[in-house]
């Protein structure tokens, strides 16, 4: 397994194991930008996810290279 | 309950939408070259950008994002923001397996999800054992869309709900029937143009409204807290129910990954780069569609609060805000079709896939290896005919069900096919007796423990027990295993 990949596979871990509030105190009533805090940590965990998984498809894939061979050798 | 009835010019906005369906289907047939499996299945030679992420946002995003999301916010409060996770989950599982399917897919012009599982594993077992569950995962959730259909009219008319019921399933299903027909996947992924927009316009015109009519969201969240009757909707959840949110981001992010219409819109993108870029901005689709659905079932608790059955949130409050204003009116027409578009692109998908699996798996691949292509494509349709009638059947049965509770149970079955999809497509020794074993045991456990009434021992998922001793068999017995035959998958 390639190193980015591992870091990117622990960063997924991290980031999933945050946005689940079991580290919350069960009394707390804080609210934060409209929203119970909790839930606002578990949705900005969410964001992260989401931005994680698009940073991680930036990268082309090994087929992309075959098929823009192939593209320019039909052209 | 605070009921509203649709004016005749609202109906003839809805039947315009519906003709708008028919007259792509119609589009869909010209655009066909040729008679074949690849191109009614798989729409030739694939879609690009725009409707690749469209088809797969309109085909993931359903009606039960819409009413069965709502209703579950309503009734268990901020909790489900665990949607908006497991939503994300389902992008991130992806990543394990789509890149390398996708190339294969290619390769070996992949039709169905089995035909990955028969290039890689060559065992009839597994061949026959994945296709049962997928045909009838697709089956419950086709299911669950049709109930959500009828409920869906039932309650815009002043005619008897029954008969509304049975009218808006017979009725929406030929029109699917129709356009399915003509265009297949090209058709349905193009009527998923049209419906992920207005799905994706309509969740915009939801948050707005309900914003506008029921004030902030801080508000809203004190209210919940003030009130102890429902303050813990509002509190951090109990350790039993983060057992649950584990359980439920693991089953719905792997078991909704491996939906066969899902697999099959790998298969149809035209390049590596639009499959890529289509997943880049569904990872951020639950952002803007689950997220909206959580905020507007917590209005429901303290708007409606007495409300008995939570499923109908959405549409109490929708009458609510329709009787205000002319605009509110109009509005609540466009989200109203926005709904039945949600349902209707998820439900022609599935029904398609389920067309495909029975004709090119079961058929040819069992009962009659030598039909055309051409006597496959006119099977599929007629095979699409037959569960369309039975389903309906079942909807009008089945149609008090909650949908939320329709939907879990596929999840169990479909998780089982983990170790053959996301192990088996990286690592080479793993082999098909123990892949088959541990889908049958796996399958035994997680429908066992349902039928004897445990469906979520200590909070989590039955199928979640399945796929853990699936993966000691399927792994164990492969590391052990004296066959030195491993199958090149790459």
């Amino acid at each position: 397994m390639k190193t980015r990949n591992i870091i990117l596979s622990i960063l997924f871990i991290l980031t999933f194991v945050f946005g689940v509030p079991w580290y919350w105190d069960s009394l707390d009533k804080s609210i934060t930008y409209g929203f119970p805090t909790w839930v606002t940590a578990s949705i900005f965990s969410s964001f992260l996810l989401s931005c994680l998984t698009a940073y991680a498809l930036r990268k082309p894939w090994d087929i992309e290279e075959t098929e823009e061979e192939e593209n320019n050798n039909i052209k | 309950m605070n009921q509203f009835i649709f004016s005749p010019g609202a109906w003839s906005i809805i039947v315009l939408y519906i003709f708008v369906l028919l007259v792509i289907g119609w589009f869909g047939k010209k655009a066909r070259k040729k008679e074949s499996l690849k191109e009614f299945y798989l729409a030739g030679n694939g879609f690009g950008f725009i409707v690749l992420v469209l088809t797969l946002y309109a085909t993931q995003y359903s009606g039960n994002t819409l009413l069965g999301f709502t209703g579950r916010a309503h009734k268990v409060g901020f909790s489900w923001v665990m949607s908006l996770h497991f939503m994300t989950a389902i992008v991130v599982f992806y990543l394990i397996f789509a890149p390398k399917l996708y190339t294969l897919s290619k390769k070996y012009s992949f039709i169905t999800p089995t035909d990955y599982l028969n290039q890689r594993f060559s065992n009839k077992g597994i061949n026959i054992i994945a296709t049962i569950i997928m045909v009838l995962g697709l089956i419950n959730y086709l299911l669950s869309q049709f109930i959500a259909m009828g409920r869906l009219v039932e309650g815009l008319t002043d005619i008897d709900p029954f008969k509304a019921f049975v009218i808006a399933v017979v009725g929406l299903a030929i029109v699917m029937l129709i356009y399915e027909s003509l265009g297949g996947l090209r058709a349905v992924a193009w009527t998923d143009v049209i419906q992920g927009f207005i799905l994706f316009i309509g969740f915009g015109v939801l948050i707005a409204l309900v914003l506008n009519k029921y004030g902030s969201m801080g508000e809203i969240t004190q209210q919940i807290f003030n009130n102890p009757e429902i303050s813990k909707k509002a509190m951090p959840p109990a350790p039993v129910v983060i057992r649950g949110w584990f359980s439920y981001i693991l089953i719905v992010g792997m078991g909704a990954a491996l939906y066969p219409q899902a697999i099959q819109r790998i298969y149809a993108a035209k390049s590596a780069k639009t499959l890529r870029r289509s997943l880049q901005v569904m990872a951020f689709f639950p952002l803007t569609t689950t997220l909206i659905a959580l905020v507007v079932g917590i209005f429901g608790i303290i708007h409606f609060s007495t409300l008995e059955n939570s499923d109908q949130v959405l549409s109490v409050m929708l009458s609510d805000i329709q009787n205000d204003t002319t605009v509110g009116y109009w509005l609540v027409v466009i989200l109203f079709a926005a709904v039945l578009a949600a349902i209707m692109s998820t439900a022609d998908s599935a029904l398609l896939a389920i067309s495909s699996m029975l004709t090119k798996d079961i058929y040819s691949g069992i009962i009659n290896k030598t039909a055309s292509e051409e006597t496959l494509t006119k099977l599929g349709k007629k095979i699409s005919i037959f569960v369309v009638i039975i389903l309906i059947g079942l909807a009008i049965l089945l149609r008090n069900e909650p949908i939320v509770k329709l939907l879990d149970k596929k999840f169990d079955m479909l998780i089982q096919l983990v170790p053959a999809f996301f192990i088996g497509i990286h690592w080479k020794r793993l082999r098909p007796y123990p892949v088959f074993f541990g889908i049958l045991i796996g399958l035994i456990i997680a429908i066992g423990l349902s039928l004897i009434g445990h469906n979520k021992p200590f909070n989590i998922h039955a199928g979640i027990y399945g796929l853990i001793v699936n993966l000691f068999i399927s792994i164990g017995f492969s590391l052990f295993s004296k066959d030195n035959e491993i199958r090149e998958i790459s």
